[in-house]
């Protein structure tokens, strides 16, 4: 290490130099030089290791995470307590829907779901016996039938 | 580590973590990037600084090294820069006067003295010559690197490595010329 140039030893001039010629001194340097270094190393090191155990769990799971993947999967990789805080928060979220959000349709069209036809008929029979008709009729009214005025004695 | 491992496969080591090969690296090019780094500063110290910046930088910026290519000239363009950046911050490129730290050799005070003597002619010789001819001359025939290394180093060819080198010591001979005429006189 260090040592000078065998191809031109002639030209060492030793006296002239101004490079330190002790060996500790150049352990010494090349020591700090490495100290500095450490971090850089072992970003280098865990990178290595990360892919090399990634492509292992790559294999394993068909993903390039070895954790749960998507979007906790992503969170999980930078922070294991965001990941679990993320989990609690969509947990709470799904038991305390709404049963109409849970469908995915209005309180409305609910109501008219879970509600018999005849219930609903009853509870809206308006005094007039022609929307009542109409209410109760299976059969989708008429321009006609609408119009025409019931005789006596028929039905219409 | 085997001095004969390849610059390529100790690059890949080291990508891979490994410290002992970047301190192969390291300690292969130590030599060499301290008297470059001292091209572009005053003091041991701040060459010292230049050269753990540079091997910090180079070590960061690995992954983007093309293995195709020699490492050498690449770790030193970044120790160069690393230098020009640190003079310039210091504003002292190319002013920067030769402060030369020379070991004592002479056998007597006769010797002593004649030997100081030549040292201050010389040092004041190397301050008058352009930068590049002062870095070619010491690191070449002061420092005893080949001229194929020093292109290396200062990142020209070796042709303009050895014309600097010709034109310092031409510089050189005329200065010290009065002292070797008044030895010849007897």
């Amino acid at each position: 290490m260090n040592k000078r140039s065998s191809e031109n030893p002639e030209r060492e001039d030793t006296m002239l130099s101004r490079m330190p010629q002790d060996a500790a001194y150049w352990d010494g340097l090349a020591t700090r030089v490495e100290n500095r270094a450490a971090p850089v190393l072992a970003r280098y090191a865990g990178k290595a290791s990360g892919e090399a155990s990634g492509e292992a769990s790559g294999r394993a799971s068909g993903r390039a995470s070895g954790r749960t993947g998507g979007l906790f999967g992503w969170i999980g990789d930078r922070s294991p307590v965001l990941a679990a805080g993320a989990l609690a928060a969509a947990a709470l979220a799904w038991l305390f829907v709404p049963p109409a959000a849970s469908v995915g349709s209005p309180t409305v069209l609910a109501f008219d779901a879970v509600a018999p036809p005849s219930t609903v008929a009853r509870a809206l029979t308006p005094s007039d016996p022609l929307v009542a008709r109409l209410m109760t009729d299976p059969v989708p009214p008429t321009i006609g039938s609408l119009v025409a005025r019931p005789r006596p004695g028929t039905r219409p | 580590m085997d001095e004969a491992t390849s610059d390529a496969a100790l690059v890949e080591r080291v990508l891979g973590g490994d410290g002992r090969a970047f301190d192969a690296l390291t300690r292969r090019y130590l030599r060499q990037a301290l008297a470059t780094a001292w091209e572009f500063t005053e003091s041991l110290e701040d060459a010292e600084d230049i050269v753990q910046e540079a091997f910090f930088r180079a070590l960061s910026g690995l992954e983007r090294f093309d293995p195709s290519r020699p490492f050498a000239p690449w770790l030193f363009s970044i120790l160069r820069n690393t230098g020009r950046n640190e003079a310039a911050r210091r504003g002292r490129w190319q002013s920067v006067p030769v402060a030369l730290e020379l070991q004592g050799g002479g056998e007597g005070p006769e010797s002593e003295l004649e030997a100081g003597e030549i040292r201050a002619l010389l040092a004041q010789g190397l301050d008058r010559l352009p930068a590049m001819q002062r870095a070619c001359f010491r690191l070449c025939d002061v420092e005893g690197f080949t001229s194929a290394e020093v292109s290396e180093m200062l990142g020209v060819s070796s042709a303009t490595v050895r014309v600097h080198v010709h034109r310092a010591r031409r510089s050189l001979r005329e200065i010290l010329r009065p002292i070797w005429d008044e030895r010849a006189v007897p």
